[in-house]
């Protein structure tokens, strides 16, 4: 499945809930599901420091593939988060770095973030392409 | 709805009653049967549910009217005006400042500053009486629930001045440890500043008991009304404080407005922190005559629309009857904290029945940043984080603040119910 194929699956999941409530919740209860990342992790140096709530990050690269490892400590934004390391992980650095990611356009999760929290989080996005772009050489 | 028995409007049309009682009278008969909600233009036109009435009331009609109808009537800058305009707008001005000082009690000794709200309040105090009592080596007190502008203006002014600034802590019912508070008054100490009720749990200081430890030991209090003026009665003669602050828009008054009421004593040995037009008397070269008070302290163009409208606020909040708005908000924030921690999965910081209407909770494992969002899907407005209250917070160990309710007078036990069928719904959802 490609990025494109991957956000439209999520974006028809979300639109398929009948209210902005069930569809938060559901966000929520997929941050609730991700690994995260372990407490020793989440310090300084893996905090991104653009986003309002605490929001810490592990992008690596193991055998040419990506591996995208989240946390937050509100659920919203793990659940975002969570959703980028979805489709970033498994995939190589090439194929993140060209990849249009508007997938949370399309969920409209983001018009309820406050303004610092929704720039924090276009910022990640930004970084992780960047990054990946800068792995692909 | 209960409908008022005839002997509470017999005793309110008695014209032998002085207005603030016969007021009172009609208030506690008219707000048995009213719902106050269609008095407010923009809660009528929604079926929104309005829980954030600490961070600013809504606005009834007759508020917006009596602003209105000053722009369309008379509006021309106050004071020393050669033209009717001018004339009537002062006038208008003016007594407002009546109104605020009959509301609050504030009597002869004392004196009506008008502000741009409660932070320029106690900006003002604590610039202006720190710049007359402030010395190096002395101390200010405030306790460590305080809201920020009643916490850094004094903080930042003892740092810059070298003196301490002593933080009383607050023990597990919210309160002030007088204890501690009657050990750090020493000579050393020149002001103790309190929030009469606390933002973040809706807790009543002791603030008489405040007073007395403090004026015992000849120092001086101040105190932050903002969460205290729409919801109980205040008389600072009574209180017996010597500066009290409020603002406007957190009771049903606009925006850009609000009060200093201090004893004058105080104020005419306090040097003016802001200097300008309006508050001078002469000016030369070398030197400025300042006015008297209470222009002293009311620089620049002041806001007199607002102050008209601020005054409005206050004869509906009369005419509502203070004794019975607060017997009644009293009873809907017991309600609010019984059904709100019933709730499966709530979780109370402060487990007891707030003072006034204000109910900090939590809801893990949701941040409430994440159970404000879904409330909000829910129609409710309420507020969330640390309510510009971080040390006490870090103290409560509540590094993310919690999610506030806080009720005006237009809330019912409806909206305390759909609160909490929305966090039912949140709390089997998790």
């Amino acid at each position: 499945m490609t990025i494109q194929e991957q956000q439209r699956e999520y974006a028809d999941r979300f639109a398929a809930l009948p209210d902005d409530f069930d569809r938060y919740t559901l966000l929520m209860q997929m941050a609730m599901e991700s690994p995260g990342l372990p407490e020793e992790e989440k310090g300084e140096g893996s905090r991104f420091p653009g986003c309002r709530s605490n929001l810490w990050y592990r992008l690596e690269e193991e055998g040419g593939r990506l591996r995208l490892l989240t946390d937050s400590d509100t659920l919203i934004v793990k659940g975002l988060a969570a959703l980028l390391a979805d489709l970033v992980t498994g995939r190589t650095p090439a194929e993140v770095a060209s990849a249009e990611i508007g997938v949370f356009d399309a969920l409209e999760i983001d018009m309820a973030l406050t303004p610092e929290r929704r720039e924090g989080f276009a910022r990640l996005v930004e970084l992780v392409q960047r990054r990946a772009g800068e792995l692909a050489g | 709805m209960i409908a008022p028995s005839i002997t509470l409007f017999q005793a309110a049309v008695n014209p032998n009653l002085k207005r603030k009682e016969a007021s009172a009278r009609w208030g506690e008969a008219m707000v048995c049967i009213m719902n106050l909600r269609t008095e407010f233009p923009l809660l009528a036109q929604t079926d929104l549910i309005y829980l954030d009435s600490a961070a600013t009331t809504q606005k009834p009609q007759a508020v917006l009217d009596e602003m209105e109808k000053a722009y369309r009537e008379c509006n021309a800058n106050v004071h020393r005006s050669p033209h009717a305009l001018g004339r009537e707008m002062t006038r208008r001005y003016e007594a407002a400042r009546a109104e605020a000082a009959a509301f609050f009690g504030a009597g002869e000794d004392y004196q009506v500053i008008f502000t741009s709200g409660a932070t320029d309040a106690l900006n003002l105090a604590a610039r202006s009486f720190l710049e007359g009592f402030g010395a190096p080596g002395r101390q200010v007190i405030v306790l460590l629930s305080e809201h920020h502008s009643n916490f850094v203006p004094w903080q930042q002014l003892c740092c810059r001045r070298g003196m301490a600034l002593r933080v009383i802590p607050v023990g597990e019912d919210g309160r002030p440890d007088l204890g501690e508070l009657a050990k750090a008054l020493t000579r050393k100490t020149c002001i103790v500043a309190a929030a009469h009720v606390t933002n973040t749990f809706g807790v009543e200081n002791p603030v008489e008991e405040i007073v007395r430890l403090a004026h015992a030991q000849g120092v001086p209090v101040l105190l932050d009304g903002a969460q205290a003026a729409a919801h109980r009665p205040v008389d600072v003669g009574a209180l017996g404080c010597d500066f009290y602050c409020v603002s406007a828009h957190k009771l049903y008054g606009p925006t850009g407005i609000g009060a200093l009421i201090a004893r004058k004593q105080w104020l005419e040995a306090m040097p003016p922190v802001s200097f300008g037009g309006e508050m001078v008397d002469r000016v030369t070269v070398e030197e400025t005559r300042f006015a008297p008070l209470p222009a002293r302290f009311e620089a620049g163009t002041p806001n007199y629309i607002g102050a008209v409208g601020f005054a409005r606020a206050l004869s509906w909040l009369t005419d509502q009857g203070m004794e019975q708005v607060s017997r009644r908000e009293q009873a809907l924030a017991r309600l609010l904290w019984e059904e709100v921690r019933r709730i499966p999965g709530v979780v109370l910081p402060l487990d007891r029945c707030p003072d006034t209407g204000i109910l900090s909770f939590l809801l893990p494992p949701l941040s409430p940043y994440d159970a404000a969002l879904l409330l909000d899907k829910q129609g409710i407005a309420l507020r969330e984080g640390l309510h510009c209250a971080h040390p006490l917070m870090r103290a409560m160990g509540l590094p993310q603040g919690t999610v506030r309710a806080s009720l005006g007078i237009y809330n019912t036990e409806e909206d305390i119910e759909r609160l909490c069928t929305a966090l039912r719904r949140i709390s089997a959802a998790f």
